[in-house]
């Protein structure tokens, strides 16, 4: 098992200091809306992957007018005790498991599995491939180091042959030398990368395909396409013939940094032809696979964050992620909601599944008796 | 910052332009340096004057040296047609410091990274084209380090010098956390020098 048996929050987002104790199970946080109740959620996601979910400044997470925040919690894994601390002031950020420094940040990725779902998952369906891409590196990096790693430097790669093609079009000419070099590099990172992607898409569609029967309850066909200029190309041969196009455009034209995710329900693009259930639907979905994915992959069911589903989701889909709850599919879970009489409507059907209630308001948070 | 005088102002503006010292840790300097006696600071001054104006580098190797060629270069006792390509001074004192090295270096003086603007040709380069080409050089061993950039100067230099009758090898990787060569400890260093293994490319 997996669980946070206490969370302090020092100077983090709106609180000054909060101090709490989670059951194993279900923790609910019940407030206002700008309470601060995701604040609590994204504090714990900041342990699991070393940043905010929703905010990529660490800046921003800190307390008006403050210059550090810390995040300090005790897991329990397989009855084991496990101290996490990240601290973050301006310039510097430090996490630290059982007080050892861990001094590559991909290195902790995948320790405290993690799956999180929130009313923006939507931009999924709708914002740039770059989303869809950021969300199918984390589900895999979560379970392979080497992926995660391939994509750094893939990254890094990419960033310094780009430079390097703007430096070429201001001599007006290229070194093909240093070329070629480049894309050794993004070749040998890039084709790692796409073995990976492949391979991961072709475990988890099914077990999507599964889930979205399951929610949608309805016959229509659903199907995520992997689109990317390397499956039909070889990626050498790509960089070459694409040479003059980069030299032009002063940027790498060809790649996995290209790569799409195709949503499609009965064969069409889901963003543009589902209805705004179906893509409900199709986004739980996913999010509930990669939730089951991982945890048959990992040695503990991960943690799972709820942020504000009661609002946004409907009775149908809605039912079918607490029956799962109630069949205990999960691990420790978080909640957070605006009411509370609604939340023990629900939990109180469920006499097997232990909750914890926490009530927030302005920066405090307290236990309900 | 406002500062009460322009001789402070100048001397932290000078300090923070160090490697990871900002202008409170600058002025944390300056504060120290009025504390001192006036001779002593002077000493340091021309101590800093005469490290950047009377320091020379050895015609042949790049490396810090008080004459034209440096100990190394002019030890007989010395492999002198092995090199060991490095990055900086750092990675020469931590290799020598490992004793298990006998030949001679060549230092780059970086690695090739165009977003912080450093190109092969702001590199000690063709120096050591020249050197394999008049030298009779046997050996290359690249000693950089192993991240993006090490990788790729190393990839680089390997097409350089690839219709040259020499070897390329390479010290084995992940050395150390972080892949920083000063950091390894001696005897990894020492190690995985004495290991090094034939550049295979990619
Ligand atoms: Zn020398």
């Amino acid at each position: 098992m997996l669980a946070i048996k206490t969370l302090h929050l020092q100077q983090f987002k709106n609180y000054t200091s909060a101090k709490i104790n989670l059951h194993a199970q279900v923790n609910c946080f019940v407030g206002k809306n700008g309470a601060g109740k995701t604040n609590v959620l994204d504090a714990v996601y900041y342990l699991s992957f070393t940043k905010s979910y929703f905010n990529p400044s660490d800046l921003q997470h800190v307390l008006h007018d403050e210059n550090y925040f810390s995040i300090t919690a005790t897991y329990n894994r397989n009855d084991l005790v496990e101290n996490a601390f990240l601290f973050f002031e301006k310039g510097k950020k430090v996490l630290k498991i059982n007080n050892n420094e861990v001094k590559k940040f991909s290195d902790h990725i995948g320790h405290y599995p993690l799956v999180m779902i929130t009313p923006n998952d939507i931009m999924l369906l709708h914002e740039g491939s770059e989303e869809r891409r950021k969300f199918l590196d984390g589900m895999i990096a979560q379970l392979n180091k080497m992926y995660l790693n391939d994509v750094l430097l893939y990254n890094r790669v990419l960033e310094q042959r780009n430079k390097q093609l703007r430096v070429f079009a201001e001599h007006g000419q290229i070194d093909q030398t240093l070329l070629e070099t480049y894309n050794a590099l993004l070749i040998k990172h890039g084709n790692a990368i796409h073995q990976y992607r492949k391979q991961f898409l072709v475990e988890f569609v099914p077990v999507f395909n599964n889930f979205y029967k399951q929610i949608a309850n309805a016959s229509e066909e659903v199907s995520i396409n992997y689109q990317s200029d390397l499956l039909a190309n070889d990626f050498e041969q790509l960089l070459i013939e694409n040479t003059q196009r980069d030299f032009a455009a002063q940027r790498t034209t060809k790649g996995i940094h290209k790569d799409e995710l195709e949503f499609c329900i009965n064969g069409y693009a889901i963003k543009k032809f589902g209805s705004q259930g179906q893509q409900k639907s199709f986004i739980i979905s996913l999010k509930l696979a990669q939730y089951h994915y991982l945890k048959n992959r990992t040695t503990v069911k991960p943690l799972l964050l709820l942020d504000d589903i009661f609002e946004k989701l409907d009775e149908q889909r809605l039912n079918t992620l607490l029956q799962m709850i109630a069949n205990g599919e999960f691990g420790q879970i978080l909640i957070t909601d605006t009411h509370l009489d609604r939340l023990q409507l629900v939990f109180n059907t469920m006499p097997e599944v232990d909750v914890k209630y926490f009530m927030v308001d302005a920066g405090k948070i307290s236990e309900l008796e | 910052m406002n500062y009460p005088s322009v001789l402070i102002e100048e001397a932290v503006n000078e300090l923070s332009k160090f490697p990871g010292v900002g202008k409170k840790s600058a002025m944390r300097m300056v504060l120290h340096l009025l504390k001192q006696q006036e001779q002593d600071v002077i000493n340091l001054g021309e101590a800093v004057i005469k490290l950047r104006t009377q320091i020379k580098y050895c015609k042949r190797c790049g490396n810090v040296s008080d004459a034209d060629i440096c100990n190394i270069c002019n030890n007989p006792k010395r492999n002198q047609k092995n090199i060991c390509l490095v990055e900086d001074l750092r990675d020469v004192i931590a290799i020598e410091n490992t004793s298990q090295y006998n030949g001679t270096y060549h230092v780059l003086g970086g690695l090739i990274s165009p977003v912080n603007g450093v190109g092969p040709d702001d590199l000690n380069i063709a120096s050591l084209v020249e050197r394999i080409k008049t030298e009779e050089i046997t050996e290359i061993i690249m000693a950089l380090s192993a991240t993006m950039e090490g990788d790729t100067t190393v990839f680089y230099l390997s097409k350089k010098l690839k219709d040259l009758p020499v070897n390329i090898s390479t010290i084995s990787r992940g050395i150390a956390i972080g892949g920083e060569l000063e950091y390894a400890d001696e005897i990894t260093l020492g190690r995985s020098i004495a290991l090094r293994v034939p550049y295979a490319g990619n």
